[in-house]
């Protein structure tokens, strides 16, 4: 019935098959319409059934992935919460959530470091790095290439420089500061996508090279800001340098809680079709995607994360970048990874936090760790797309 | 033997009025197609052609919405496609792209997964059409055997039909293909062209496609258009227009036309002039 096809079948029929591991209808065995039915039907039955097999499969892989990955975000948390310059046990921690959670009365000796200094810190730490993991693998995922990443195309730096201007001249704090720096990150994306653009649609390798350029030109104004600025210290400028958790506090946790939560269950809606803009523009349009509705409003709610953490932690270096491609590692080749990447930011904040704070000699900020990872990877990613391949 | 339910009809694809009426195409203001006009035969292959630069890639982005006309409107079933919902239009008109690009890595079965984005809500609920539509697409293609494999490490012709295999899992009855056959060699452009025909005769798919090279568009479509800055220079069979008339005129090139005996359509050999050895005595003459 069902006839194995020859597996040296030529060119010039149709159907040929390299290594097909199931016998599937070669366009030369013409023998009866009868034998051709009966074949068609069955082999795409088992197909059908093959296909089924490895769907299941990749989702459980999918699943077991994500929750390793949360495993791994709980137990960080937990790491930067306990170890310190003292070592706190776990009974310890649960004693000051509850007095926290309860209202009772804190904890002596306890309640301070542990609630007041690490937990914010943590709850900070993780919020921001979703928020920059999120918005690099949306903007790597719509621009399809990993260094239109927002910190390398300098949108991170022009929220960062609103935010910078925001505190020092203005002394903005809270949601306004974060609308503030959304403003400098929305009129960069426009300027950089402005100056991009050719024939109808920006064109990416010039995208990446006038934000790099933009980059660069509105971190020399994050500097001359905080130059100039009165209450100068080494602590905040930091801060405005590399990204750091040092300043985190409890009013800061709310509005960035509450615009990842939105941002982040809204990237998630659009997702689907988010997903198809990987294949190109044209494709897309073609599949029935509103192409550049989809782009805008994912651009959007991307630069809004972006903003809110900026304007909280400062610009922590290559967070944004570098969360994508892990995810995508992680997620398996060609797989969507915007919502795990998220994750992977968070992971990573949390991570380089504790190796930060305890690098011996002198407490160093967060985004100095990222940067001494980012770094090299950068550079690793440049020299492979120098020699023209796909990054 | 198994029962004789055509298997083949749950893939028959339905004739729908398509049609360019009148549209003007312009990128950024600069007119590229002034007025062009064309209707699509229902279960028949087409070939659009033309010297480059002429605008038949450009009919094609209209004809698939690519690119929307300034004036007049191509209508699909009496209406135009961009006041349909664009996902009603993806159920009907499939496109296939010049040179697609997927990301790094992706299987075949995965890539063809994507053609059912049309048949989906917001969260797209994975069902049983969906999968028996994937299978289909596979198996019509020969790329059963190869669902598993990365896009990226499988042969040109290969990689072309798991492309095709994603318009087909769409469930369009009308295939828009823009140069399904650059950048292959000789046998895969064949082998592309003998698996549309075959969908094309085992389905009744509707095919539009713009080809650069002449003979094979004449051996594969059951009618041509060729088109010569922005306008139709001519339309009809492959015998009406592969002409040695249209050759000089259109593509500017002294060629005859001669009737390919094994099929008894037309192919175009370039005049003796064009040849190395023709180019050579003239040189020797120059010189001496």
């Amino acid at each position: 019935m069902a006839k194995p096809s020859s597996p040296s079948s030529s060119a010039s029929s149709p159907v040929a098959h390299a290594s097909s591991q199931f016998p599937v209808r070669s366009i030369a065995d013409t023998t009866s319409q009868a034998a051709i039915t009966a074949t068609v039907s069955d082999d795409e039955a088992l197909i059908a059934i093959r296909l089924r097999r490895s769907r299941r499969r990749e989702h459980l892989r999918s699943a077991a992935v994500t929750t390793l990955l949360l495993v791994l975000l709980v137990a960080l948390a937990y790491v930067d919460l306990a170890f310190g310059h003292e070592l706190y046990s776990f009974s310890d921690i649960v004693s000051v959530a509850e007095a926290k959670l309860a209202g009772g009365d804190p904890v002596p000796g306890l309640s301070f470091v542990i609630a007041e200094l690490r937990a914010p810190r943590v709850a900070v730490g993780a919020l921001c790095g979703l928020a920059f993991g999120l918005a690099g693998a949306t903007f790597q995922h719509i621009l399809r290439n990993i260094m239109a990443s927002p910190d390398i195309i300098g949108i991170t730096a022009g929220a960062n420089t609103a935010a910078a201007f925001g505190i020092v001249v203005l002394g903005l704090s809270g949601l306004r500061l974060s609308a503030f720096a959304l403003i400098g990150g929305l009129a960069t994306a426009a300027l950089v996508i402005a100056l991009a653009w050719e024939g109808g649609t920006p064109s990416i390798g010039k995208l990446i090279l006038m934000g790099i350029g933009l980059a660069a030109a509105l971190n020399a104004v994050s500097s001359w800001i905080l130059i100039r600025a009165d209450q100068w210290d080494m602590q905040s400028a930091q801060r405005w340098l590399t990204g750091s958790l040092a300043d985190a506090a409890w009013p800061q946790v709310a509005p960035i809680a509450v615009v990842v939560i939105v941002a982040g269950l809204a990237l998630t809606a659009l997702n689907p079709h988010v997903d198809m803009l990987r294949f190109g523009p044209k494709l897309a349009t073609g599949l029935g995607v509103r192409v550049a509705r989809t782009q805008i409003a994912a651009m959007l709610l991307a630069v809004v994360l972006l903003s809110a953490a900026t304007a909280t932690s400062g610009p922590i270096a290559f967070v944004a970048f570098l969360s994508g491609p892990i995810a995508a590692r992680l997620a398996g080749p060609g797989k969507p990874a915007i919502g795990r990447a998220g994750i992977v930011g968070a992971c990573l904040v949390l991570a380089s936090d504790i190796v930060a704070q305890h690098l011996p000699q002198a407490h160093v900020p967060v985004g100095v760790v990222t940067s001494l990872i980012g770094g090299p990877i950068l550079v690793i990613l440049m020299i492979r797309m120098a020699r023209g391949k796909k990054v | 033997m198994t029962t004789l339910t055509s298997h083949d009809a749950d893939h028959q694809h339905l004739p729908h009025a398509f049609e360019a009426r009148h549209i003007a195409l312009a990128y950024d203001g600069h007119e590229v197609v002034p007025d062009f006009s064309l209707t699509v035969p229902a279960h028949q292959v087409g070939a659009i052609i033309g010297p480059n630069g002429c605008g038949k890639s450009t009919v094609l982005k209209a004809l698939a919405r690519l690119l929307k006309p300034t004036h007049g409107s191509v209508i699909l079933d009496g209406k135009s496609i961009n006041t349909l919902p664009t996902r009603e239009v993806a159920t009907k008109v499939g496109l296939l792209p010049q040179s697609p690009t997927a990301p790094e890595g992706i299987t075949i079965a995965d890539l063809i997964t994507r053609g059912r984005y049309p048949y989906h809500g917001l969260r797209g609920g994975w069902n049983t059409d969906d999968e028996q539509a994937v299978a289909h697409a596979l198996n019509a293609t020969g790329l059963a055997g190869l669902a598993d494999r990365s896009l990226d490490e499988v042969s040109g012709g290969q990689r072309q039909r798991a492309w095709i295999a994603l318009a087909l899992a769409q469930e369009t009855d009308i295939l828009l293909l823009d140069e399904p056959t650059t950048y292959l060699d000789i046998a895969y452009q064949i082998e592309v062209l003998d698996l549309l025909s075959y969908l094309n005769a085992s389905e009744g798919v509707t095919v539009v496609m713009v080809l650069h090279d002449l003979s094979l568009a004449a051996r594969y479509a059951d009618w041509m258009v060729a088109i010569d800055h922005g306008r139709i220079a001519a339309q009809g069979t492959p015998g009406e227009v592969v002409t040695e008339s249209l050759l000089h005129d259109v593509f500017g090139l002294n060629a005859s036309v001669t009737t390919d005996p094994g099929t008894g359509l037309p192919i175009m050999v370039p005049a003796a002039t064009h040849s190395l050895k023709a180019q050579r005595e003239a040189y020797a003459r120059k010189a001496s």
